[in-house]
């Protein structure tokens, strides 16, 4: 007879977050800039903004730090932030 | 346990409350060959794993106050809920006796208490382990240590109940050294790290009466703690030297933030700080666990102003004029210092485990247990 055991496992499949839909062109928009509140966060975003402005005629930046580095943006902020961006960069700089 | 992984659907009860889609069948090629299953599916902490026979959990689940699927566990960042059944079932990887699964929910729960912002600790390279103490007359029912070796090997409810804090992380919040583990390092009590307070060596009431709780309630407390240094003091004759010895190391620039502290006190220097209220011993420790800026500065302790400071830690890299003056405590406040006691009668050896935390945000959390 086989042996049963209990799966002590939790499965990730049913955590699956779809994809935004994807920009065609940065021009014209504006880059949301999300730093993680860690102590590199803010460099990378600065570099990276840095970089696509040159490549791309976007519209400007928004920077937004996050009060807790763990905890995911809090609800309204991340609507209000969504509004006002075209499309919103995040870092994870330790 | 060996009768218990050969049981077989037949023998099961009819009114199980383990779902039959939870349940794993593979060929009973033995015991052997089942702890080797466990390794293969990725369920161990490196070391061999009671197989969770179904019998075995149902058994787990039946010796506390909880539904199999009650949910103990809640991680809110990566959206994850664990049942009391999927906790169960760790525990007996651990090597959990059924009687000790009060004292494991209730870890779990502490766990979930947003205060302790749980994906943190987890996850971060500081690579914290979930110190647990447990207080209250469930230690001596259940023979959880608080003597000789506390902190080391040698006992089932100790080793066990802290190794099915591992197992679970890595189980169910996918805690996997590599991927949502990133420590750097690491350190042994991320194997297992329970132990009990001696509340009749303590110059004090329980840590759990001082902070609210009824002596005859137990109760676990965890702490994200980083490795823990030995306070070693053979020699002095009063409190004051005594409780220098103890700042002296949590001051170290090593573990050095405004994060919280846990020692557990020898007894022997316990004795010492008969004449001493614990708010004294930690006013005094948090007076003299400190450093100036300037220090701090160039030990390189602090990092960029960038806006945002609320702290010293984000005062900036250069010494300025006015820092060498600039006293920083270890800590927040004197409240930040978690006092037990704990440990073998002889001895001068205490112990400190600084916070995981570079900053004030994951305090201790203490948690009733049922029953």
């Amino acid at each position: 007879m086989p042996l049963q055991l209990v799966d002590p496992t939790i499965s990730t499949s049913d955590h699956v977050v779809p994809c935004a839909t994807r920009l065609q062109s940065l021009d014209g928009v504006v880059i949301g800039l999300l730093n993680n509140g860690k102590t590199h966060g803010q460099q990378i975003l600065a570099r990276i903004a840095e970089n696509l402005g040159r490549k791309y005629k976007i519209a400007g930046t928004l920077p937004l730090r996050k009060s807790t580095v763990s905890m995911p943006l809090p609800e309204d902020e991340m609507d209000s932030f969504a509004e006002e961006c075209g499309a919103v960069l995040a870092a994870v700089g330790d | 346990m060996v009768a218990l992984a050969r049981a077989t659907a037949t023998e099961m009860p009819n009114t199980s409350p383990i779902p039959e889609n939870m349940i794993q069948e593979m060929p009973d090629d033995g015991v052997i060959e089942a702890i080797e299953s466990c390794f293969d599916a990725g369920w161990t902490d490196g070391l061999p794993v009671v197989p969770p026979s179904r019998p075995a959990v149902e058994a787990m689940l039946a010796a506390g106050p909880w539904k199999a699927d009650e949910i103990l566990l809640v991680e809110p960042v990566r959206d994850r809920q664990v049942s009391a059944l999927k906790i169960a079932a760790n525990a007996v990887m651990a090597g959990c006796r059924p009687e000790y699964f009060p004292v494991v929910g209730a870890v779990f729960q502490a766990m979930s208490d947003p205060r302790f912002n749980l994906h943190m600790p987890a996850t971060s390279t500081g690579g914290a382990a979930i110190v647990t103490v447990v207080n209250g007359p469930i230690r001596d029912r259940l023979a959880i240590h608080y003597k000789e070796n506390l902190l080391g090997p040698g006992f089932r409810a100790n080793a066990t109940i802290g190794r099915c804090v591992r197992l679970v992380l890595r189980n169910c919040l996918s805690v996997i050294p590599g991927t949502l583990d990133k420590s750097t390092q690491g350190w042994p009590g991320k194997y297992s790290c329970c132990f009990g307070e001696d509340e009749s060596a303590s110059p004090w009431e329980p840590f759990h009466v001082a902070n609210g709780f009824e002596a005859e309630q137990s109760t676990v407390t965890i702490f994200a703690g980083e490795g823990c240094h030995n306070l070693l003091n053979h020699g002095s004759a009063d409190a004051e030297g005594l409780l220098m010895t103890f700042a002296d190391s949590m001051a170290a620039a090593g573990s050095f933030s405004p994060g919280p502290s846990l020692i557990v006190v020898a007894p022997e220097h316990a004795k010492k700080l008969e004449d001493w209220d614990r708010t004294q011993v930690q006013e005094f420790l948090y007076e003299n666990a400190c450093r100036t800026l300037a220090d701090l500065k160039r030990l390189g302790k602090c990092e960029a102003d960038d806006g945002a400071a609320t702290y010293w830690v984000r005062s900036g890299l250069t010494p300025l004029p006015g820092d060498e003056e600039k006293i920083i405590h270890r800590g927040q406040s004197p409240e930040d210092i978690y006092l037990f006691v704990g440990g073998g009668d002889a001895g001068g050896h205490s112990a400190f485990f600084p916070s995981w935390s570079r900053g004030p945000s994951v305090p201790a959390i203490t948690y009733p247990i049922p029953g």
